[in-house]
């Protein structure tokens, strides 16, 4: 079947990456142009910067847990459970009398009054905390363990960018190969197997099978980026056959088929550099989703299992606290929200950079 | 010879119990409301293990459970009749007890609607096929079979639906002898002919029930006339007593008998029960929404229970149930150890807190086969003493715990305090050790190969964090000795599957049990016969299973406390499990509803008289 | 020209039949997955024996080759006794009563739920359908009304601050999971504004059709959210493209004011592909309706099958797999077809 591609994010990167034609000014190649075009991208550069320090942290989770935070993620300490930040000890119980006032009758009923007791309280517990000894304080309180929630969020990061990149590798390769297949072999045996195969991952409900998989095989991280991997990667072939559409029957494919160059060298030396661009911006967009998948299995008691911490499973049972321990809401959410809040935007960062001469 | 010994199913009903419990809140903790709102007086439909599971006819209350008690009781159960072998200090031998307790008064404060939410749905309201507490809390509305009830208050056996029961010089033989004018809800009487009927179907292995193997120490079970249910057994066993008195829940024979047992698209009476013997009919049930019940008029205990309407309501989300309770949504919500200091602050939320007599126990499972490090008692010792139980019991269940050292809490009329309790003393953990032969070296417990030692631990369910807080405390403890331990969270079923497994690959697991108020029921989870589904850790010990037998045959007290206490004692010696804590229970419930009254028993033994008072609007 | 069209749609009809029935091998091949086996739901009995097992395995039939039970499952096993020797390949329970045969899944007889203790699976599930219906359609409007506009609003100002916003809001509500807004925003504007219920359908007793609009609201705003950024993104790529195309430049060269422009050309060429990326997002719904059904306690068919999975109950798996997979596939096919009709630019190649 050869209906319009169905369009979206997807699509929107594939259109607009469409080969330059007549449009150079300088002596430029098109990576150095990419480059400058995102070197211009404040936004984007910030998203780099920021993810770049996501990474960092959680690459570097373990020195920084043991030398600048002082605390192991797996230590428990039962007398310091769901403790506050240490720098808010003070400030904690004001801003709980703060909010009963205004329980009482709504808005109009609330102490502000206290809000300069509480900022008083914050700066000095900061300070006091930036001068105390490591392994004192806990910059992000502790959870119902007395475990350090900082450093399991740093940690946390490690498992799920590793099931982002791990997913989107999986799925990349996946989709780019059999894209690249079905595009290159289009309307022949070979093509119509791999569409039926899209289809049927398309057509059924993959979350629903994503979730009986993982009860019955009570995979790992690996295993479970696996899973996710293998029923994500249908977009990107769908992209990559389109793109082969339009650029198999050029002139250089034609004449490189005509000196006789195997199908792989064709597809990989001159099929593959021309959508490399899209399978970027979608591989980075997949980094995101499958952070956020993850955490959605986890609510569903099939993600990353205890103890290991993951963003997922430190989300899931965390509401309920949401008064009384509003960190062990936000640390999770916040490390969640700046990563794929970063990996966003640098993937719609490139998608324009990677289309340089475009205005 | 063997002596008797008492099916293990009881226990597979407590454990099934715990599961769900450990599913719904994180266990071990309170009970979830629809549990503790089943109504004791009469007996849940399925025999459900808290009451009508432990017969403790010859029970005292312990002082734990007679300080929440209030001392105000109507003695309403008197022995007319003593043969010689009652006299001679057994107890269950030849006597007649009668009631002369008033069941016809009806209530006074009537009407209202109370709105209970649960986190699970039933499966069916036939009383006979389903194994889970939603099930049978939904069944213990509509249904009710009683012969006997615990008293809340001295938690002895006192008559209930049965006016009298006497019991045969023998021991073998019983008498009930029902009450007349119990009526069904569409007037017709309540017989010994529907016990009898019922009884039957139940037997019949086509039907599969799922506990059948529990009714096989029954002989007989016949009605002599409309209202004479006699029962005989095989062998003097202590705790039958109890076991029958809510044995069997009858059904309408004059409905059911024309329907098939078990097609629900040919019995409607299933899923929608119309005739009923419970407090409540059903009005309405809609599949994970809600079902809705009313007063049943005719019910034979006082008539219809002061509150008019019931109502619950499924909320998957235990942390939404919650809410719903504060905003007053719902009358009762479940609390979590870490909500219950929020919880008795609420202004419209009374918290009432009691010491079950049926206790929920946690423990940490050893693994005893030969081949794994924990075959050693030695490591089994130092592992106990590795662990600062007194902090976990005070930190986890936030106060609401207290320490266990052995088989049977503080509770229990056999308790033994005089039991080795392994308190926390990494030093003499780290000398059993050396006794088994390790090395503890640079912060590591190595083996004789210079190996560190590692032990797999497994919880279940993966959701509950209760279970997750102490594997990995107890994580972090055994790595203070140099031990370290793989955790892995494991899916319920998963879990259970990994116990019962004939060849298991952990070494230690987290569990917990619901005690009984008959101790002996906890033979099943020491009997070698019942390796590997209730004794999950292998533990085999003749001597523990000779002083169980003996305890279960002689009916006499004070022979069997003392049977029970060296059994404690032997246990704790050989530490198969690490003993941690039971806990108390509690409930919430919004202050309009009133005539809650805590006992060993719970607050739902007297639901029907529980009213309603509605606030005066300001 | 209608021939070809007729032809196109037998053969996506065709195509569609084949999708539900490889739908099926793997709905069945999950049964098979299970560890331990269909019969480890037993396992809650400890005294069960192996003969126990033999017994049930011979009653339920599982004895039997993977491809007859397979055979038994779509057909049911009601006809093997026409075939010779075909009586040997019923199940136990089968042979001993005609009414216990299986009439198989073509014939909408999915078995017998193991959790729901003989409930039939099919009606479980259907009696589940309309809850999850009407989430789904609530969100897709929500989506649909805010997502076009919000789209084309944003193609229309490229570049400028309405654009940037437009962006900006749909790459924040991205960057956290779905789930986690709803239950936040329940406990929020349900636990302490009061200003939702928290979760269910309708106040029982109540179902009146204001009740039903205020306990639908939040679940169908926050499911819609998912639905709305990619129609908004569609939307605005789609006519950006068309706002490039000649004759957009040609009407506007002729002096058409604007206005009429963006109706007459732009809207109407750039919302045909708009029709779809409507077959995926109503795939999101189904798949959707899992974690949203169980956040608001909504019951649908998503809350039947967490129940069913954790449950171990493979006889409810199976249908609702199997169930959601042809409502998913006839969508696709019932949008594809609908396409083709708007659109006469269609190619009806396969």
């Amino acid at each position: 079947m050869r209906r319009k591609e169905a369009p979206g994010s997807d699509a929107e990167a594939a259109v607009s990456v469409s080969i330059p034609r007549f449009r150079r000014v300088k002596e430029q190649t098109y990576w150095q142009a990419v480059l400058a075009k995102l070197l211009r991208d404040k936004l984007t550069l910030a998203a780099i910067f920021g993810l770049a320090v996501m990474v960092i942290l959680s690459v570097t989770a373990g020195w920084i847990s043991d030398q600048v935070l002082g605390f192991d993620p797996t230590t428990t300490n039962l007398t310091r459970r769901n403790a506050p930040p240490t720098w808010a000890e003070v400030a904690w119980p004001i801003f709980q009398e703060f909010t009963q006032t205004c329980q009482a009758g709504g808005v109009t009923t609330c102490r502000w009054s206290l809000w300069k007791a509480i900022f008083s309280a914050s700066l000095t517990g900061l300070r006091d905390c930036l001068a105390a000894p490591r392994g004192t304080c806990h910059w992000m309180g502790t959870d119902q363990a007395g475990r350090d929630v900082l450093s399991r969020a740093l940690y946390g990061g490690r498992i799920s960018m590793r099931i982002g990149l791990y997913v989107a590798s999986i799925s990349m390769t996946l989709g780019v190969v059999l894209g690249l297949i079905s595009g290159y072999y289009a309307a022949t045996f070979i093509d119509d197997i791999i569409n039926a195969i899209i289809q049927t991952l398309g057509s059924i409900p993959l979350l629903f099978l994503l979730i009986i998989l993982s009860r019955i095989f009570q995979p790992g991280p690996e295993g479970l980026s696996f899973l996710i991997g293998v029923f994500g990667w249908m977009g990107v072939s769908r992209l990559i056959r389109g793109q082969i559409f339009s650029i198999r029957e050029r002139e250089y494919i034609l004449a490189s088929r005509a000196i006789g160059a195997s199908i792989w060298r064709i597809l990989f030396r001159h099929i593959l550099p021309n959508v490399s661009s899209i399978v970027i911006v979608v591989g980075v967009f997949n980094v995101a989703g499958a952070i956020i998948a993850e955490a959605g299995l986890s609510y569903l008691g099939v993600g990353i299992g205890p103890p290991l911490p993951s963003w997922g499973n430190m989300m899931q049972g965390s509401l309920g606290n949401f008064t009384d321990a509003p960190w062990l809401v936000l640390a999770p959410g916040l490390f969640i929200f700046l990563t794929t809040l970063s990996i966003y935007l640098i993937g719609d960062g490139l998608r324009d950079a990677l289309d340089p001469w475009v205005k | 010879m063997k002596g008797y010994r008492y099916p293990a199913h009881w226990l597979v009903v407590i454990l099934v119990v715990c599961a769900l419990l450990a599913t719904q809140c994180a266990p071990p903790t309170t009970p979830p409301p629809e549990a503790q709102a089943t109504p004791t007086a009469i007996a849940p439909a399925t025999p459900a293990p808290t009451e009508t599971g432990a017969p403790a006819t010859e029970q005292a209350p312990t002082p734990t459970i007679a300080a929440t008690l209030e001392v105000s009781q109507q003695v309403i159960t008197q022995v007319v009749e003593e043969s010689e072998a009652a006299k001679a200090r057994e107890p269950q031998k030849g006597i007649t007890v009668v009631s002369d307790e008033d069941v016809t008064t009806p209530r006074t404060k009537r009407g209202g609607e109370y709105k209970d939410v649960a986190t699970s749905d039933a499966v069916s309201f036939h009383p006979y096929l389903t194994t889970d507490t939603a099930s049978s809390s939904y069944q213990g509305m509509v249904y009710t079979g009683g012969l006997l009830r615990l008293d809340e208050n001295t938690l002895q056996y006192i008559p209930n639906m049965a006016e009298k029961y006497s019991i045969s010089e023998d021991g073998l033989t019983f008498t009930f002898h029902l009450r007349k004018g119990m009526l069904w809800s569409d007037g017709q009487p309540i017989t010994a002919r529907d016990f009898e009927w019922t009884y039957q179907q139940v037997i019949n292995p086509a039907n599969e029930f799922p506990y059948l193997s529990q009714l096989g120490f029954i002989k007989s079970y016949k009605a002599l006339d409309d209202y004479t249910l006699e029962i005989k057994i095989d062998k003097v066993y202590c705790p039958s007593l109890g076991q029958m008195s809510g044995l069997i829940t009858p059904l309408p024979k004059h409905v059911w008998e024309k329907l098939p047992w078990n097609d629900p698209d040919k019995n409607p009476e299933m899923n929608k029960p119309s005739v009923v013997s419970g407090p409540y009919k059903l009005v309405e049930w809609k599949r994970d929404q809600y079902a809705v019940f009313e007063a049943n008029e005719n019910y034979w205990y006082h008539g219809a229970p002061n509150i008019s309407r019931y109502v619950i309501e499924i909320v998957p989300d235990q942390d939404v149930a919650y809410q719903k309770m504060k905003t007053g949504e719902s009358d009762t919500g479940p609390i979590t150890p870490d909500k219950l200091k929020e919880a008795r602050q609420l202004p419209n939320i009374t918290v009432y807190e009691w010491w079950p007599a049926a206790a929920l126990w946690s423990y940490i499972g050893l693994n005893m086969r030969p081949g794994f490090p924990t075959h050693n008692l030695h490591v089994r010792r130092g592992l106990s003493y590795a662990i600062d139980k007194d902090l976990l019991t005070e930190e986890v269940m936030q106060g609401q715990a207290k320490r266990l050292c052995s088989v049977y809490p503080e509770t229990s009329w056999v308790y033994n305090p005089d039991v080795p309790c392994y308190d926390y003393d990494p030093e003499k953990a780290i000398a059993e050790f050396k006794q088994a032969g390790y090395t503890f070296q640079d912060g590591k417990m190595l083996d004789q190969n210079g190996k560190q030692l590692r032990l797999k631990l497994i919880f279940g369910p993966n959701t509950s964090k209760t279970r997750e807080l102490i594997a990995v405390t107890v994580q972090d403890y055994l790595r203070r000795i140099g031990v370290e331990a793989d955790i892995q969270a494991m899916e319920w079923s998963t879990y259970l599957e990994a116990l019962h497994s004939n060849e298991p690959d952990w070494d230690i697991y987290i569990g917990g049990w619901q005690a009984t108020i008959e101790p002996h029921i906890m033979y099943t989870i020491w009997a070698e016969e019942n390796i590997p589904q209730l004794n999950s850790v292998a533990y085999i010990n003749k001597e523990v299973e000779r002083l169980f037998e003996e305890a279960g045959s002689n009916c006499d007290l004070e022979f069997r406390k003392e049977k029970y206490q060296q059994i404690q004692r032997i246990i704790a010696e050989d530490a198969p499990y690490i003993f941690l804590f039971y806990n108390k229970s509690w409930s919430g419930q919004n202050k309009r509803i009133k005539g809650i009254v805590p006992t060993a028993l719970g607050i739902g033994w007297n639901m029907e008289d529980w009213y309603i008072e509605e606030a005066p609007t300001p | 020209m209608r021939q070809a069209l007729t032809r196109y749609i037998i053969r996506r009809g065709l195509q569609s039949l084949f999708l539900v029935w490889i739908a099926t091998l793997i709905g069945f091949t999950i049964y098979q997955l299970a560890p331990g086996g269909p019969l480890q739901f037993l396992d809650d009995d400890p005294k069960r024996t192996a003969a126990d097992f033999d017994r049930l395995s011979a009653l339920y039939g599982l004895n039997r080759p993977i491809l007859v039970q397979y055979l038994a499952w779509l057909t049911g096993e009601d006809w093997f006794t026409i075939l010779p020797g075909g009586a040997a390949w019923q199940s136990g329970q089968c042979r001993v009563n005609a009414e216990r045969c299986g009439r198989g899944i073509l014939r909408l007889d999915f078995g017998r739920s193991f959790y729901f203790k003989g409930s039939n699976v099919i009606d479980l599930i259907v009696e589940r359908i309309p809850a999850t219906f009407m989430l789904g359609f609530s969100s897709l409007v929500i989506s649909v009304a805010v997502g076009i506009p919000s789209g084309i609003y944003a193609a229309l100002h490229r570049g400028k601050l309405p654009d940037h916003i437009i962006r900006v809001t749909t790459v924040l509500v991205n960057t956290v999971p779905e789930w986690w807004i709803g239950l936040l925003l329940l406990i929020i504007l349900g636990g302490y504004l009061r200003l939702v219920p928290l979760g269910g359908m309708e106040t029982i007793g109540d179902g009146s059709l204001p009740d039903r609009l205020h306990h639908l609201a939040l679940p169908a705003v926050v499911s819609a959210i998912s639905g709305w950024i990619s129609i908004s993104r569609i939307m605005r790529f789609e006519m950006l493209e068309v706002l490039n195309q000649d004759y957009v430049r040609t009407a506007r060269a002729k002096g058409l004011p604007e206005h009429l422009v963006i109706w007459r050309h732009v809207l109407r060429n750039a919302i045909l592909p708009f029709v779809t990326g409507l077959s995926g997002i109503f795939l999101i719904f189904l798949s959707g309706s899992i974690l949203f059904e169980l956040v608001f306690s909504w019951p649908g068919m998503g809350r039947l099958a967490v129940i069913a999975i954790n449950s171990r109950d493979y006889p409810v798996m199976m249908g609702l797999f199997v169930i959601s997979s042809f409502l998913g596939i006839m969508g696709v096919l019932m949008v594809d077809i609908l396409y083709s009709f708007v659109d006469p630019r269609v190619k009806y190649e396969l």
